[in-house]
């Protein structure tokens, strides 16, 4: 059963309460949250999030491609570096 | 041997001017054959299979340590799969001799990156510093199946956790390979050591 749509996405609220704090003094700093459940909504877009995984906060930059995502999905519990190898490319989004 | 053998080195059209544009990159290896027409199924080894679906010569070393030179008929990428015929192969048994064979070819053939794209090792060990010039570390890693973090090691901090700061223009905000330099925003928060 889907969330109701009169509560809105979750958010935890000390999250949005920052959150909005910063978009009202157009403030930008890097936000703690332990808060992986949490929705990605507009009014976070352009901030950066340190999403918890487990042992320590990964910074995430939210773009609006990621509205409607909860956080965790952008801060994998298992990272894999990968092999070494000079055939990698990296690209700036 | 195949009768169209070549010298990659030098037929390549490589320009000399260019850096390591002779040196060898790893396509990948041959897991299996597709069809009968002798079109070898490749499991590319960058993570970028685009760039190599221009290329006309590769140097294919089979299971046994023989080294071939062989001429690349057609190439193309299907569900991150790269199939390749080479003029060598003319149908399914010719090309079965190349399986598990690992193929390279010259970096002079691969397509040019896309703007904001830029080589793993190129941006490795490049100094990082803030916007307002102070120098913060270098580039010791990219993370992520994306290359969306960049991993910076702070230039005193020898044992400790390394910084991770989102690899996007508005955070790092230039990237100069030639001049050896790249800046970060000082985003309160975002250089601090326990992030």
């Amino acid at each position: 059963m889907s969330r109701s749509l009169k509560k809105g996405p979750f958010v935890h609220s000390s999250l949005a309460k920052r959150i909005e704090d910063m978009n009202r003094k157009g403030d930008k700093r890097v936000i703690k949250s332990w808060s992986r459940a949490s929705m990605i909504i507009p009014d976070m877009i352009g901030h950066t999030i340190a999403v918890y995984n487990g042992r320590k906060h990964v910074p995430v930059y939210v773009t609006e491609q990621m509205i409607g995502h909860r956080l965790g999905e952008f801060a994998s519990t298992r990272y894999f570096k990968g092999h070494a190898g000079g055939d990698k490319t990296a690209k700036r989004g | 041997m195949p009768k169209n053998k070549v010298q990659l080195a030098n037929d390549s059209g490589a320009d000399a001017s260019q850096p390591g544009a002779d040196s060898l990159f790893p396509v990948g290896k041959v897991v299996g054959m597709h069809a009968l027409g002798g079109v070898m199924k490749v499991k590319p080894s960058s993570n970028n299979p685009q760039l190599l679906l221009d290329i006309e010569e590769v140097q294919v070393v089979l299971p046994n340590g023989t080294i071939e030179e062989c001429t690349v008929d057609k190439v193309y990428l299907e569900k991150k799969m790269l199939f390749l015929k080479l003029n060598e192969c003319v149908d399914r048994t010719a090309a079965e001799k190349y399986l598990g064979a690992s193929i390279s070819t010259t970096r002079a053939q691969l397509r040019n990156l896309a703007a904001n794209e830029w080589w793993v090792d190129d941006l490795i060990g490049l100094p990082v510093f803030t916007t307002d010039g102070a120098e913060i570390g270098t580039v010791s890693d990219i993370i992520g199946s994306n290359s969306e973090l960049l991993e910076i090691t702070k230039k005193d901090g020898a044992g400790k956790e390394p910084i991770l700061v989102p690899f996007v223009e508005a955070l790092v905000p230039l990237v100069d390979i030639e001049g050896r330099r790249v800046e970060v925003v000082a985003l309160p928060g975002l250089l601090d050591e326990d992030n």
